[in-house]
């Protein structure tokens, strides 16, 4: 109980006081200091061996999956919260409204947390609706008109697809009374097989759910928002959305998924492969038409988004394989949006034909720009790399040679059109932007998203390890 | 009181006024709110201030209110902004509902008024999607959003939703009020001057 009131009730509480005006001129040194309070707290639970039991057991669930999740997220929330710190010491004029900014990532912390340790699906829902309601504001920025359209759209198909999700757990709600069994959507509960009468309202209940968090990865077809949301955001707010927000919206996806997989198994797999690869090949199109560097990175998040829903699809064979990339999608959106971020401030433009010459200009930005990339592609010795490996293992085994020649095809084109688009603004001669020294230690977060990129691809600790095997082994539960 | 709620739903597509849709608004949380107090097929109505709260203060009059404080002062752009009704959106809404109702016997096979809940449920998801599709303005966009949500709350009347803990009422009033708040910023913004185009932009996070 303790913990859980550390991951969801202190960040509330924090961000409350910043919100009435108080301490806020301390507000990113408590940003900093919540954020570790909250990372310790996570890892603690993750370390923690049984479920939790007590007088609100039945409000909270903290099995595997959350553990896992916790252990992911925070740590990249609190690696934002420290670039947000050294920004804001830095950055004359950023201070100014930092108070509120602090405020509204905390209640987003709250959220997210929330979303991993709540029982009941509409719970989770309502807290996935928190985050998306806090990170309106913080995607416009003041007086720049783009950035608040951009904020009202993420707003728009945010409220659209969680409203078409809870429209789908209404649907599912009402298909299991028909059923004669116990309505409550609780994570964790198996539900029985079902007859012909009651599964129009569940079938409908699915795709509904599907289709709305859908809209919150980025899955075709209702992603429009997303390339404009990432590309307007301040970075630290594209590398929440992208890491932390997208995470925690999977995490429902895989809740619902574990309940009405052995309901309706067809559906589910082929909703989520046909979802995947429409994705994909949307995405690889528009990673060919880009020259924005922000948006480039924002359609190969699509095309992750993609991945994982045919990692999804697939169930049991590419459980242990999806969850390394999962966890390895996190962490490169984190470094890549926090490195897109410096390098388009520092040369005054997001147009990748006008930043050439990274490694000479900002060394430390062109080398987490080139092992991100490298990650983003999926090479070794990288997670990523092990976890598309796994799941395009999991293709063939299953027999679905068209998805995976498709998969192939895509996954090479989006290969060569980011080569072509990232590779010169590393190595290319140097004509633009202001040659920045740059601090290794300042640039901590990036190294230390890079390096367990690199843990999950090489050695994975034994505990997390043993985590993650748990995690796929619920994932493969009939 | 369906069927009215079906006209209530479909008038705002007649009508070239935003006005329209925002009193079309209202009116779906007071009909809503008409029909959790009455209780549907003949059951005893088992209403309670958290409903009366969402669907009558909070759908019928607060939000609406808060589309109409926001558009003071733009009232001429959120006008020139919405597309204007037309041939092809009164048919693609006529034939939605035509849609929803024949849809509907699949999910309640049972010919009676659960039957015509649905179908009303259904169309009244698919014109939101509609207004959302065909409708560029914020303004528009948002009675879209709100109509949505509205929709949602016609099927939650019509399932045994009174089993649900308290709890969750209250998370998902909560997320209506705050969306409200939000939306009020959102058209704060709007209605702000425009930056001169010189302004440079400043630093960000």
């Amino acid at each position: 109980m303790m913990m859980l009131s550390c991951l969801v009730l202190v960040p509330l509480a924090v961000a409350l006081l910043l919100a009435v005006g108080a301490l806020r001129r301390q507000a990113s040194e408590l940003l900093v200091l919540v954020s570790a309070l909250v990372t310790a707290a996570a890892v603690a639970e993750a370390l923690s061996p049984a479920d939790l039991e007590g007088p609100l057991s039945g409000l909270w669930l903290v099995d595997e999956t959350s553990r896992l999740f916790l252990l992911a997220i925070n740590p990249i929330f609190g690696g934002v919260a420290v670039y947000v710190w050294h920004r804001v010491r830095t950055t004359p004029g950023l201070s100014e409204g930092i108070g509120r900014t602090a405020s509204l990532m905390l209640v987003f912390l709250a959220g997210s947390n929330a979303v991993l340790v709540l029982r009941h699906l509409i719970g989770m829902w309502i807290a996935l609706e928190l985050t998306a309601l806090v990170a309106a504001p913080l995607i416009a920025r003041s007086g720049v008109r783009a950035s608040e359209r951009a904020a009202w759209r993420y707003l728009m198909f945010s409220s659209v697809g969680l409203g078409l999700t809870l429209l789908g757990f209404l649907c599912l709600e009402r298909g299991l009374t028909l059923a004669g069994v116990d309505p409550s959507l609780q994570a964790g509960l198996p539900l029985p097989r079902l007859t012909e009468q009651d599964a129009p309202w569940t079938q409908l209940g699915l795709v509904l759910v599907l289709l709305g968090l859908g809209c919150k990865l980025g899955l075709a077809p209702m992603n429009t928002w997303l390339p404009e949301a990432y590309d307007e955001a301040p970075p630290a707010v594209t590398a929440l959305l992208g890491a932390v927000q997208f995470t925690v919206a999977l995490v429902l996806l895989l809740r619902v998924v574990e309940l009405l997989r052995p309901v309706h198994p067809g559906l589910v797999s082929s909703a989520l492969l046909w979802l995947g690869l429409f994705s994909m090949a949307g995405s690889t199109v528009s990673i060919i038409a880009t020259r924005n560097i922000k948006r480039l990175i924002a359609f190969a998040s699509i095309n992750h988004a993609g991945v994982i829903a045919i990692g999804l699809a697939l169930g049991a064979s590419a459980a242990y394989g999806l969850l390394l990339y999962v966890l390895s999608n996190a962490f490169i959106k984190a470094v890549l949006f926090l490195t897109a971020g410096k390098i388009s401030a520092n040369y005054g433009t997001k147009d990748t034909r006008s930043i050439t010459g990274l490694l000479e200009n900002l060394p430390y930005s062109g080398i987490f720009l080139m092992i991100g990339t490298f990650a983003l592609l999926g090479f070794p010795p990288f997670g990523s790399f092990l976890g598309e490996l796994l799941i395009l293992s999991a293709l063939m085994g299953s027999g679905h040679m068209l998805v995976f020649g498709a998969f192939g095809v895509l996954v090479t084109m989006t290969f060569i059109a980011t080569g072509r688009t990232v590779f010169p603004m590393i190595w290319g001669e140097r004509a633009h932007g202001q040659k920045e020294k740059q601090s290794l230690l300042l640039s901590g977060p990036t190294v230390v998203f890079l390096a367990a990129l690199v843990v999950l691809g090489v050695y994975i600790p034994a505990p997390v390890n043993a985590l993650i095997e748990r995690v796929a082994v619920t994932m493969a539960a009939p | 009181m369906l069927l009215v709620l079906l006209a209530v739903l479909l008038v705002p597509f007649y009508f070239g006024s935003w006005k329209v849709a925002v009193v079309g608004l209202s009116a779906q949380g007071i009909l809503l709110f008409s029909l959790a107090a009455l209780g549907a097929e003949g059951q005893a109505p088992e209403l309670n201030w958290l409903e009366l709260v969402d669907l009558l203060v909070v759908r019928g009059l607060a939000a609406p209110l808060v589309l109409a404080l926001g558009a003071r002062g733009m009232e001429a752009l959120v006008e020139k902004r919405r597309s204007p009704p037309n041939l092809v959106v009164w048919t693609l809404a006529f034939g939605l509902v035509l849609g929803a109702f024949t849809f509907a016997p699949r999910l309640a096979p049972e010919a009676g008024s659960g039957q015509v809940a649905v179908a009303v449920a259904i169309a009244a998801v698919m014109l939101a999607l509609l207004v959302l599709s065909t409708q560029t303005g914020t303004m528009e966009q948002m009675t879209g959003v709100l109509r949505l949500e509205n929709a949602v709350a016609l099927l939650e009347l019509g399932a045994d939703h009174h089993t649900r803990v308290a709890w969750l009422q209250v998370g998902q009033l909560t997320v209506l009020v705050l969306t409200l708040a939000v939306f009020s910023w959102v058209l704060a913004k709007e209605r702000a001057p425009e930056p001169a185009p010189e302004t440079p932009e400043g630093p960000s996070l």
